[in-house]
Protein backbone atom coordinates (compact mmCIF):
# COMPACT_ATOMS: atom_id res chain seq x y z
CA UNK A 1 0.00 0.00 0.00
CA UNK A 2 1.55 3.20 -1.05
CA UNK A 3 -0.71 5.61 0.81
CA UNK A 4 -1.86 5.49 4.64
CA UNK A 5 -5.12 3.72 4.11
CA UNK A 6 -5.31 0.62 5.38
CA UNK A 7 -7.83 -1.94 4.04
CA UNK A 8 -10.83 -2.63 6.17
CA UNK A 9 -10.32 -6.48 5.89
CA UNK A 10 -6.90 -5.79 7.57
CA UNK A 11 -8.74 -3.84 10.44
CA UNK A 12 -11.40 -5.81 10.83
CA UNK A 13 -8.56 -8.84 11.18
CA UNK A 14 -7.23 -7.00 13.63
CA UNK A 15 -10.51 -6.45 15.15
CA UNK A 16 -11.52 -10.17 15.09
CA UNK A 17 -7.56 -11.08 16.42
CA UNK A 18 -8.12 -9.22 18.97
CA UNK A 19 -11.57 -9.99 20.02
CA UNK A 20 -10.60 -14.12 20.19
CA UNK A 21 -7.02 -12.93 22.41
CA UNK A 22 -9.23 -10.89 24.54
CA UNK A 23 -6.55 -8.29 24.80
CA UNK A 24 -5.18 -5.50 22.32
CA UNK A 25 -2.24 -7.27 20.54
CA UNK A 26 -1.88 -5.13 17.73
CA UNK A 27 1.56 -6.47 16.74
CA UNK A 28 0.11 -9.84 15.80
CA UNK A 29 -0.20 -10.33 12.10
CA UNK A 30 -4.15 -10.29 12.44
CA UNK A 31 -5.16 -10.14 8.48
CA UNK A 32 -7.75 -12.49 7.59
CA UNK A 33 -5.55 -13.29 4.54
CA UNK A 34 -2.58 -14.85 3.91
CA UNK A 35 0.35 -15.20 5.88
CA UNK A 36 2.18 -11.99 7.75
CA UNK A 37 4.43 -10.03 5.69
CA UNK A 38 6.75 -7.19 6.43
CA UNK A 39 3.90 -4.59 5.25
CA UNK A 40 0.94 -6.07 6.75
CA UNK A 41 2.85 -5.11 10.20
CA UNK A 42 4.22 -2.50 9.08
CA UNK A 43 0.47 -1.49 8.09
CA UNK A 44 -0.75 -2.62 11.29
CA UNK A 45 1.54 -0.49 13.22
CA UNK A 46 -0.29 2.81 11.81
CA UNK A 47 -3.39 1.68 13.16
CA UNK A 48 -4.89 3.09 15.94
CA UNK A 49 -5.63 1.07 18.92
CA UNK A 50 -9.17 2.17 19.00
CA UNK A 51 -9.86 1.34 15.28
CA UNK A 52 -10.17 -1.90 15.18
CA UNK A 53 -12.43 -1.61 18.77
CA UNK A 54 -14.93 1.10 16.74
CA UNK A 55 -14.96 -1.61 13.14
CA UNK A 56 -16.25 -4.13 15.96
CA UNK A 57 -18.97 -2.13 17.01
CA UNK A 58 -19.88 -0.94 13.43
CA UNK A 59 -19.91 -5.09 12.51
CA UNK A 60 -21.95 -5.12 15.44
CA UNK A 61 -24.44 -2.76 14.97
CA UNK A 62 -24.56 -3.81 11.30
CA UNK A 63 -25.31 -7.20 13.07
CA UNK A 64 -28.08 -6.00 14.68
CA UNK A 65 -29.89 -4.18 11.53
CA UNK A 66 -29.18 -7.28 9.61
CA UNK A 67 -31.05 -9.59 12.44
CA UNK A 68 -33.95 -6.68 13.08
CA UNK A 69 -35.03 -6.76 9.19
CA UNK A 70 -34.91 -10.67 9.10
CA UNK A 71 -37.11 -10.72 12.41
CA UNK A 72 -38.87 -7.83 13.07
CA UNK A 73 -40.40 -10.04 16.04
CA UNK A 74 -37.00 -9.33 18.10
CA UNK A 75 -37.32 -5.65 18.09
CA UNK A 76 -38.39 -6.06 21.49
CA UNK A 77 -35.44 -7.87 22.67
CA UNK A 78 -33.32 -5.59 20.84
CA UNK A 79 -33.96 -2.44 20.27
CA UNK A 80 -32.93 -0.79 23.25
CA UNK A 81 -29.57 -2.75 23.02
CA UNK A 82 -29.05 -1.32 19.58
CA UNK A 83 -29.91 1.93 20.68
CA UNK A 84 -27.10 2.27 23.57
CA UNK A 85 -24.30 0.29 21.16
CA UNK A 86 -25.17 2.46 19.03
CA UNK A 87 -24.77 5.58 21.40
CA UNK A 88 -21.31 4.27 22.31
CA UNK A 89 -20.34 3.98 18.92
CA UNK A 90 -20.95 7.67 18.57
CA UNK A 91 -19.60 8.71 21.68
CA UNK A 92 -16.12 6.96 21.17
CA UNK A 93 -16.20 8.14 17.19
CA UNK A 94 -16.30 11.37 18.78
CA UNK A 95 -13.47 11.12 21.82
CA UNK A 96 -11.18 9.05 19.30
CA UNK A 97 -10.79 11.10 16.21
CA UNK A 98 -7.83 9.48 14.73
CA UNK A 99 -9.67 6.12 14.63
CA UNK A 100 -12.75 8.03 13.50
CA UNK A 101 -10.49 8.96 10.47
CA UNK A 102 -8.85 6.05 9.67
CA UNK A 103 -12.49 4.27 9.64
CA UNK A 104 -13.92 6.81 7.48
CA UNK A 105 -10.76 6.48 5.40
CA UNK A 106 -12.02 2.64 4.65
CA UNK A 107 -15.28 3.62 3.89
CA UNK A 108 -14.02 5.45 0.73
CA UNK A 109 -11.40 4.20 -0.35
CA UNK A 110 -11.61 2.42 -3.85
CA UNK A 111 -11.77 -1.68 -3.85
CA UNK A 112 -8.84 -3.26 -5.33
CA UNK A 113 -9.87 -6.97 -7.24
CA UNK A 114 -6.10 -8.49 -5.80
CA UNK A 115 -7.03 -7.24 -2.06
CA UNK A 116 -10.83 -6.54 -1.26
CA UNK A 117 -11.05 -3.87 0.81
CA UNK A 118 -14.59 -4.56 2.04
CA UNK A 119 -15.96 -7.82 4.22
CA UNK A 120 -19.01 -9.51 2.19
CA UNK A 121 -22.62 -8.84 3.97
CA UNK A 122 -23.07 -11.95 5.53
CA UNK A 123 -26.50 -13.98 4.87
CA UNK A 124 -29.26 -13.31 7.73
CA UNK A 125 -29.11 -15.95 10.14
CA UNK A 126 -31.24 -19.02 9.78
CA UNK A 127 -33.80 -18.75 12.56
CA UNK A 128 -34.49 -16.89 15.64
CA UNK A 129 -32.26 -18.87 17.83
CA UNK A 130 -29.50 -18.77 15.74
CA UNK A 131 -29.62 -14.84 15.26
CA UNK A 132 -29.76 -14.40 19.02
CA UNK A 133 -26.85 -16.70 19.59
CA UNK A 134 -25.20 -14.75 16.81
CA UNK A 135 -26.09 -11.01 18.30
CA UNK A 136 -24.77 -12.17 21.86
CA UNK A 137 -21.26 -13.55 20.58
CA UNK A 138 -20.74 -10.26 18.53
CA UNK A 139 -21.94 -8.35 21.92
CA UNK A 140 -19.91 -10.59 24.07
CA UNK A 141 -16.79 -10.19 21.66
CA UNK A 142 -17.69 -6.42 21.08
CA UNK A 143 -17.89 -6.15 25.24
CA UNK A 144 -14.12 -7.73 25.42
CA UNK A 145 -12.47 -5.40 22.98
CA UNK A 146 -14.00 -2.42 24.79
CA UNK A 147 -12.74 -3.86 28.38
CA UNK A 148 -9.02 -4.35 26.85
CA UNK A 149 -8.90 -1.03 25.13
CA UNK A 150 -10.09 0.81 28.72
CA UNK A 151 -7.45 -0.74 30.47
CA UNK A 152 -4.63 0.43 27.76
CA UNK A 153 -6.59 3.85 27.84
CA UNK A 154 -6.10 6.89 30.15
CA UNK A 155 -8.11 9.45 31.51
CA UNK A 156 -11.54 9.81 30.44
CA UNK A 157 -11.01 7.94 27.23
CA UNK A 158 -10.35 4.61 29.57
CA UNK A 159 -13.81 5.97 31.55
CA UNK A 160 -15.51 6.35 28.22
CA UNK A 161 -14.26 2.78 27.31
CA UNK A 162 -14.75 1.19 30.45
CA UNK A 163 -18.45 2.55 30.94
CA UNK A 164 -19.15 1.00 27.14
CA UNK A 165 -17.58 -2.28 28.15
CA UNK A 166 -19.68 -2.42 31.06
CA UNK A 167 -23.24 -1.69 29.24
CA UNK A 168 -22.59 -4.16 26.70
CA UNK A 169 -21.68 -6.92 29.30
CA UNK A 170 -25.26 -5.72 30.31
CA UNK A 171 -26.67 -6.64 26.91
CA UNK A 172 -24.80 -10.10 26.35
CA UNK A 173 -25.97 -11.02 30.01
CA UNK A 174 -29.80 -10.38 29.18
CA UNK A 175 -29.04 -12.24 26.08
CA UNK A 176 -27.52 -15.55 28.24
CA UNK B 1 0.68 4.95 43.11
CA UNK B 2 -0.01 8.81 42.23
CA UNK B 3 -2.28 10.71 44.32
CA UNK B 4 -4.26 11.05 41.75
CA UNK B 5 -4.61 7.04 41.81
CA UNK B 6 -5.21 7.29 45.43
CA UNK B 7 -7.82 9.67 45.12
CA UNK B 8 -10.14 7.98 42.63
CA UNK B 9 -9.60 4.43 44.76
CA UNK B 10 -11.12 6.48 47.83
CA UNK B 11 -13.48 7.82 45.67
CA UNK B 12 -14.79 4.16 44.84
CA UNK B 13 -14.43 3.79 48.73
CA UNK B 14 -16.92 6.29 49.67
CA UNK B 15 -19.40 5.11 47.13
CA UNK B 16 -18.97 1.48 48.37
CA UNK B 17 -19.22 3.29 52.06
CA UNK B 18 -22.86 4.84 50.98
CA UNK B 19 -24.18 1.94 49.09
CA UNK B 20 -23.42 -0.60 52.07
CA UNK B 21 -25.40 2.33 54.57
CA UNK B 22 -27.88 2.51 51.81
CA UNK B 23 -29.07 -1.44 51.38
CA UNK B 24 -29.45 -1.48 55.14
CA UNK B 25 -32.61 0.85 54.42
CA UNK B 26 -33.14 -1.31 51.12
CA UNK B 27 -33.53 -4.34 52.58
CA UNK B 28 -35.81 -2.99 54.89
CA UNK B 29 -38.23 -2.00 52.13
CA UNK B 30 -37.89 -4.67 49.35
CA UNK B 31 -40.29 -8.17 49.98
CA UNK B 32 -38.86 -10.91 51.41
CA UNK B 33 -37.71 -12.66 48.26
CA UNK B 34 -35.74 -10.12 47.36
CA UNK B 35 -33.45 -10.07 50.68
CA UNK B 36 -31.68 -12.80 50.30
CA UNK B 37 -30.30 -11.25 46.95
CA UNK B 38 -29.93 -7.90 49.10
CA UNK B 39 -27.49 -9.86 51.83
CA UNK B 40 -25.43 -11.05 48.72
CA UNK B 41 -25.18 -7.32 47.22
CA UNK B 42 -24.32 -6.16 50.40
CA UNK B 43 -21.76 -8.96 51.30
CA UNK B 44 -19.90 -8.08 47.56
CA UNK B 45 -20.07 -4.21 48.47
CA UNK B 46 -18.13 -4.89 51.95
CA UNK B 47 -15.76 -6.98 49.59
CA UNK B 48 -15.19 -4.23 47.67
CA UNK B 49 -14.63 -2.00 50.39
CA UNK B 50 -12.25 -4.55 52.14
CA UNK B 51 -10.56 -4.53 49.19
CA UNK B 52 -9.88 -1.13 48.15
CA UNK B 53 -8.90 0.12 51.62
CA UNK B 54 -5.96 -2.50 51.17
CA UNK B 55 -5.31 -0.72 47.83
CA UNK B 56 -5.39 2.88 49.40
CA UNK B 57 -2.92 1.55 52.34
CA UNK B 58 -0.25 -0.23 50.13
CA UNK B 59 -0.29 3.12 47.61
CA UNK B 60 0.56 4.58 51.06
CA UNK B 61 -2.33 6.69 52.15
CA UNK B 62 -5.33 5.84 54.84
CA UNK B 63 -8.67 5.06 53.69
CA UNK B 64 -11.26 7.32 53.90
CA UNK B 65 -14.41 6.32 56.94
CA UNK B 66 -17.48 5.55 56.08
CA UNK B 67 -20.04 8.44 57.27
CA UNK B 68 -22.27 8.31 60.10
CA UNK B 69 -25.33 8.42 57.89
CA UNK B 70 -26.32 9.63 54.32
CA UNK B 71 -29.03 11.30 52.66
CA UNK B 72 -31.20 9.30 50.53
CA UNK B 73 -31.81 10.82 47.10
CA UNK B 74 -35.67 10.40 47.92
CA UNK B 75 -38.04 9.12 50.59
CA UNK B 76 -37.90 4.63 50.53
CA UNK B 77 -41.37 3.97 51.76
CA UNK B 78 -42.82 0.93 49.73
CA UNK B 79 -40.86 -2.04 48.09
CA UNK B 80 -40.99 -0.29 44.68
CA UNK B 81 -38.79 2.42 46.19
CA UNK B 82 -36.34 0.10 47.26
CA UNK B 83 -36.01 -1.66 44.36
CA UNK B 84 -35.37 2.18 42.85
CA UNK B 85 -33.18 3.25 45.67
CA UNK B 86 -30.89 -0.05 44.90
CA UNK B 87 -30.66 0.90 41.24
CA UNK B 88 -29.46 4.03 42.22
CA UNK B 89 -26.78 3.19 45.10
CA UNK B 90 -25.72 0.80 41.86
CA UNK B 91 -25.27 3.92 39.68
CA UNK B 92 -23.25 5.70 42.34
CA UNK B 93 -21.06 2.84 43.18
CA UNK B 94 -20.61 3.04 39.17
CA UNK B 95 -19.88 6.93 38.92
CA UNK B 96 -16.52 6.12 41.60
CA UNK B 97 -15.49 3.42 39.84
CA UNK B 98 -15.45 4.93 36.77
CA UNK B 99 -13.91 8.36 38.05
CA UNK B 100 -10.88 5.69 39.44
CA UNK B 101 -10.27 4.61 35.95
CA UNK B 102 -10.44 7.98 34.54
CA UNK B 103 -7.63 8.75 37.63
CA UNK B 104 -5.94 5.43 37.59
CA UNK B 105 -2.09 5.28 36.39
CA UNK B 106 -1.60 1.57 36.28
CA UNK B 107 -3.03 -1.33 33.96
CA UNK B 108 -3.79 -3.47 37.58
CA UNK B 109 -5.88 -0.25 38.97
CA UNK B 110 -7.73 -0.09 35.84
CA UNK B 111 -8.75 -3.63 35.34
CA UNK B 112 -9.74 -4.07 38.96
CA UNK B 113 -12.03 -1.14 38.77
CA UNK B 114 -13.15 -1.56 35.26
CA UNK B 115 -14.55 -5.49 36.54
CA UNK B 116 -16.06 -3.64 39.78
CA UNK B 117 -17.62 -1.07 37.44
CA UNK B 118 -18.95 -3.88 35.25
CA UNK B 119 -20.54 -5.48 38.62
CA UNK B 120 -22.03 -2.75 39.07
CA UNK B 121 -23.82 -2.21 36.08
CA UNK B 122 -25.29 -5.60 36.33
CA UNK B 123 -26.45 -5.26 39.18
CA UNK B 124 -28.06 -2.28 38.50
CA UNK B 125 -29.24 -3.94 35.56
CA UNK B 126 -30.55 -6.79 37.87
CA UNK B 127 -32.41 -4.19 40.34
CA UNK B 128 -34.21 -1.90 37.01
CA UNK B 129 -35.46 -5.71 35.57
CA UNK B 130 -37.36 -6.38 39.13
CA UNK B 131 -38.37 -2.74 38.83
CA UNK B 132 -39.70 -3.45 35.44
CA UNK B 133 -37.54 -0.32 34.47
CA UNK B 134 -36.74 0.53 30.66
CA UNK B 135 -34.80 0.41 29.25
CA UNK B 136 -33.50 -2.55 31.57
CA UNK B 137 -29.28 -1.93 30.82
CA UNK B 138 -27.72 1.40 31.62
CA UNK B 139 -26.21 2.97 28.58
CA UNK B 140 -23.63 4.57 30.12
CA UNK B 141 -22.71 3.44 33.83
CA UNK B 142 -20.46 5.51 35.79
CA UNK B 143 -20.90 8.62 33.19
Amino acid sequence: MGDSRVSRRTLLGAAVTTAAAGGMSFGLSGCVEGPPSESATQTQARIDPLTPVLLLQQELSGLYSLVLEAFPELIGTLSDFQSQSSAHTEALLAAAPVAAAQIAATSTAVPSTATPSSIPAAPPPADVATALTSVRQAVEASAGSLRAAAIRADGDLAALLGSCAASTVCHGRMLA
Amino acid sequence: MSGPEIEGLQAALRAEHSAIWGYGVVGAAVSPEARQFVRDVDAAHRAGRDELADLIRLGGADPDPAEASYELPFPVVDAAGGLRLAGELEAGVARGYAYAISQADTEETKAFSIAALIDAALRQTSWRQQAGSTPVTPEFPGL
